[in-house]
């Protein structure tokens, strides 16, 4: 079977435990619960009718003092990048932590996530700059959240 | 080697530490008592002898390349810290330990990064509370800042721009006594605010005329307000 290292790398309180928790287990929790190290997930999911286990990295949030260890970055297949739409902020800083990711995995395929998308209207959505590799999600309302991860899935697979 | 194990169980005893021994192929050769409780779905650890330690450790997977060079490379360790596994918090240490073989270090940090996260927890809510307060003041018109006796220690984004400063380290850099502006004879904000006690007062600061008022956030920080006056 087919194993893919995916990170999910974002500033503190984005959003990236809750994304994992709606991805793996369709949870979520309104609580805010710090995370620290790094814990994995584990998803078996099934492209093209082949099965691949997707060993998801639930990664402490990066701050400028506080950079994510080298060792928790290698041999990673995929990224997802997370940001708050409600703190512009976090979403500035993404593309920072994408410069840092590809200097250790040049290949790795990646995805962002703009999310808690719920909270703001669709008008003021709007306003941010989106690439096809971009989407709104909510691991709150279970937007995008299957979607994203499945399209990342693809990227890597092929 | 049942030697080998008999000792470094007795060290382990404390269960703090605990290993495991795994061979090139990265199957597992042999482990210390009690490492089961890192590993959720397993009872007994019997049964995984000869298994893929990445079965038990996805977090190795992707570091095959790292972990096959500890073979060759003289002393060299693979390192990887503060795993949360099945709620304990360890870190991860693989080094040659000969005959073929791997031993995987597992160092049981549980109570340390327990104690870690709720400091950390508290500092994350700090620094959302402090940037939504500071979004707060950043909306109002008027030049806001909070002083102790002697330092400005917060402003807004109001008061940076019109002293024209980045930020509130190179304000205190300036030497910024505003207090001296209201009365030359003053030696602290304390004396301004006593002043004022309570009332709105007039300042010129640098030749513009303000409105001034404080007020007391505790027995030493002040929120000190300057509207300015359109002439």
């Amino acid at each position: 079977m087919i194993r893919k290292k995916i990170l999910l790398i974002g500033d503190f309180n984005v959003g990236k435990t809750s994304l994992i928790r709606r991805y793996v287990d369709n949870t979520f929790d309104d609580k805010y619960l710090t995370t620290i190290g790094v814990k994995i997930s584990k998803k078996l999911v099934e492209v093209d009718g082949e099965e691949c286990e997707l060993l998801i990295w639930d990664i402490e949030g990066a701050t400028e003092l506080k950079k994510i260890p080298l060792a928790y970055m290698k041999g990673a297949s995929g990224a997802i990048f997370v940001g708050d739409v409600a703190r512009m902020e976090t979403i500035e800083h993404i593309d920072k932590h994408i410069r840092t990711f590809l200097e250790s995995n040049p290949n790795s395929k990646y995805v962002i996530a703009y999310n808690k998308a719920d909270m703001l209207s669709d008008a003021q959505l709007e306003t941010f700059e989106c690439g096809e590799k971009t989407f709104f999600t909510s691991a709150k309302e279970n937007l995008n959240v299957d979607e994203m991860f499945k399209k990342l899935t693809s990227e890597m697979l092929t | 080697m049942k030697n080998v194990q008999l000792v470094l169980n007795a060290i382990l005893s404390k269960e703090m530490f605990h290993y495991i021994q795994i061979d090139e192929e990265m199957k597992i050769i042999s482990y210390s008592y009690g490492v089961e409780k890192y590993f959720p779905d397993i009872e007994q650890m019997a049964q995984i002898t000869g298994s893929d330690i990445r079965e038990y450790l996805p977090e190795l997977v992707g570091s095959e390349k790292e972990i096959e060079e500890l073979f060759w490379v003289y002393n060299a360790s693979f390192d990887l810290d503060t795993i949360n596994k099945n709620g304990y918090y360890i870190d991860l240490t693989i080094q040659y330990c000969g005959d073929k073989s791997l031993l995987i270090t597992i160092q049981d940090n549980t109570n340390i990064i327990r104690a870690q996260q709720k400091l950390l927890q508290s500092n994350n809510e700090l620094t959302l509370l402090q940037n939504a307060l500071q979004k707060v003041f950043d909306q109002q018109n008027a030049l806001m800042f909070v002083v102790d006796n002697y330092k400005i220690k917060f402003a807004n984004q109001k008061f940076t721009e019109h002293f024209q400063q980045n930020s509130i380290e190179e304000i205190n850099k300036m030497n910024f006594e505003i207090y001296k502006s209201y009365d030359e004879n003053f030696e602290s904000y304390e004396d301004l605010f006593l002043t004022l006690s309570g009332k709105a007062g007039y300042i010129t600061i640098e030749d513009e005329d303000f409105v001034i008022q404080a007020s007391k956030l505790d027995i030493t920080h002040k929120l000190i307000t300057l509207t300015k006056i359109q002439n």
